[in-house]
């Protein structure tokens, strides 16, 4: 589905991004994993062509898409939910959910995407007519995401959804996660909470200063040695 | 006296419209672009000989020398943001100091072309108005339910219409916006031409009512950015009741005082409502 082939990012004379290669298959539910700044975040931002990549190339849905525009990418299907959520805080909860079906043809019938997604959030749903910006931020994750899934995706891509949230959130995100990845959906979730990731996903990478340093099943990566130490604590 | 103040109230309103109309522009290109374009003055002068032109020098019908105009302008501003605008998106000093050129160069070439004695077009729509004893030539009528229109209708466009929601995501955050799959570059390129457009109706109408001349236009941006400011800068509503506001403090202004100073009112009456609501009157609404 989204292949990444010894990509290369720098940022001015910042070298960020070192050979990244990865794959991820249709319908896998595939974790990013790393720390503040490993380049996650970029990885993903290269992804959607908000950040040129400087060689390697970028293929999704058996096409390469390294010299494509960022809508020319969403059109395609490929939708970032980025960190920090990004929502348009003076929109309300329902025109937000809209623009996230900008893009598409038939973006004036989109009744049964909304229902789907005030089906997943009923939260949302009570808060319809409020204004985005003055939602809480699990709210606004929960929009953010919502929103991504009005683009009817066929590769969502998430950066960080529980940044910053209360547990309680947390779980309620990992649940849709769970919901969304049982309907057959691809996604790519990075992640500094690598118990969390390791749960939801069936493999992940893992992310060190721009280098992917390991990569594996997550029950295999749960037992390796160097993950224990450095990220679950234990 | 009543007679005297009310009229300036309508004066006012009317001047306030063609404030409004490039105040849009200004707020517009500001949201989008992140520059303000200081040269849709110009723009608007350009529109005021266009329709001149089209009316009395090639005898098209006054509401065709209108749309000709317009469509001049805008191309003209199409040419200036590919060629100039495009490479200083949200770049406040750049944009500021490429739009003073283009002043110069636009008013320059004016006065080349048709020299600094002002042009008066022939009367469009002769006769007037009157009702209680206030009387309103037809013409100012016309222009002043046409701007308020075009004002009017841009508002519910950005509203309702996807286009228009588009713009207003991108102005509150322009990469989320991009994830949604919004063509950037052709909005920031045609927010621009738009508000070329814009400035070019206010000349091409403002040149049915008054004499024209090269320089006109520098009065009418300061005017518009004082508006736009009023308003709070980002509102489309507010940049209509921002110009209105300042064409009645201006028109009811000049009655009181020395009607030199006219420029001078509008400009204390901002500093006055800036230092109780120092985002301005529509802060915070679209």
């Amino acid at each position: 589905m989204i292949e990444f082939d010894h990509v290369n990012v720098h940022y001015g004379k910042n070298h960020v991004l070192h050979d990244l290669t990865a794959k991820i298959e249709a319908g896998e539910v595939v974790a990013l994993i790393g720390a503040n700044a490993a380049g996650k975040t970029t990885a993903l931002r290269t992804a959607l062509g908000l950040k040129n990549l400087s060689s390697g190339s970028l293929r999704f849905a058996g096409e390469d898409v390294s010299s494509l525009s960022t809508h020319e990418r969403v059109e395609r299907g490929l939708i970032l939910v980025p960190e920090g959520r990004q929502v348009f805080v003076k929109f309300t909860v329902t025109e937000n959910l809209l623009m996230g079906a900008y893009h598409r043809k038939d973006r004036n019938k989109v009744q049964v995407e909304l229902d789907y997604v005030y089906d997943l959030f009923p939260r949302l749903l009570e808060r319809k007519s409020q204004k985005a910006g003055s939602m809480s931020g699990g709210e606004q994750q929960m929009l953010a995401i919502g929103r991504g899934l009005m683009a009817k995706p066929k590769c969502l891509l998430l950066d960080e959804p529980t940044m910053g949230l209360a547990p309680i959130i947390v779980q309620e995100i990992l649940t849709i996660l769970g919901k969304l990845a049982a309907n057959g959906m691809t996604i790519l979730l990075a992640e500094q909470n690598a118990s969390m990731a390791l749960d939801c996903a069936s493999r992940a990478y893992v992310i060190e200063s721009g280098h992917i340093s390991l990569e594996g099943s997550s029950e295999s990566l749960r037992e390796s040695a160097t993950i224990k130490s450095l990220y679950l604590g234990h | 006296m009543g007679q005297l103040i009310l009229g300036q109230l309508l004066n006012g309103a009317i001047l306030g419209t063609l404030y409004g109309i490039i105040a849009l522009g200004v707020t517009l290109t500001f949201g989008i672009t992140g520059i303000v374009n200081f040269a849709l003055g110009a723009f608007m002068m350009l529109g005021c000989y266009m329709a001149w032109y089209f009316t009395d020098g090639l005898g098209m019908h006054y509401a065709v020398a209108v749309l000709c105009a317009v469509l001049v302008t805008s191309f003209a501003g199409l040419i200036a943001d590919q060629t100039l605008f495009r490479f200083t998106r949200n770049n406040l000093v750049n944009g500021l100091l490429v739009s003073i050129g283009l002043i110069s160069v636009m008013e320059g070439a004016a006065l080349l072309i048709w020299t600094s004695t002002p042009k008066n077009m022939e009367y469009v729509l002769p006769g007037v108005f009157s009702f209680f004893g206030l009387v309103v030539p037809k013409m100012k009528a016309v222009v002043f339910l046409v701007l308020l229109g075009v004002i009017l209708a841009t508002y519910a466009a950005l509203t309702r219409t996807w286009i228009g929601r588009a713009a207003y995501a991108y102005a509150q955050n322009p990469e989320a916006a991009e994830l949604m799959g919004v063509r950037t570059k052709i909005l920031q390129s045609g927010v621009v031409v738009y508000s070329t457009g814009l400035a070019g109706l206010g000349g091409a109408l403002y040149a049915s009512l008054y004499s024209i001349d090269p320089t006109l236009g520098a009065v009418y941006i300061l005017k518009a950015v004082e508006a736009a400011i009023l308003a709070g800068i980002g509102s489309v509503i507010g940049s209509l009741f921002g110009g209105i506001l300042l064409g009645i403090t201006e028109g009811v202004g000049s009655i009181y005082l020395p009607i030199a100073f006219r420029d001078a009112y509008g400009l204390i009456f901002l500093i006055a409502i800036l230092l109780f609501k120092p985002a301005g009157l529509f802060a915070g609404r679209k």
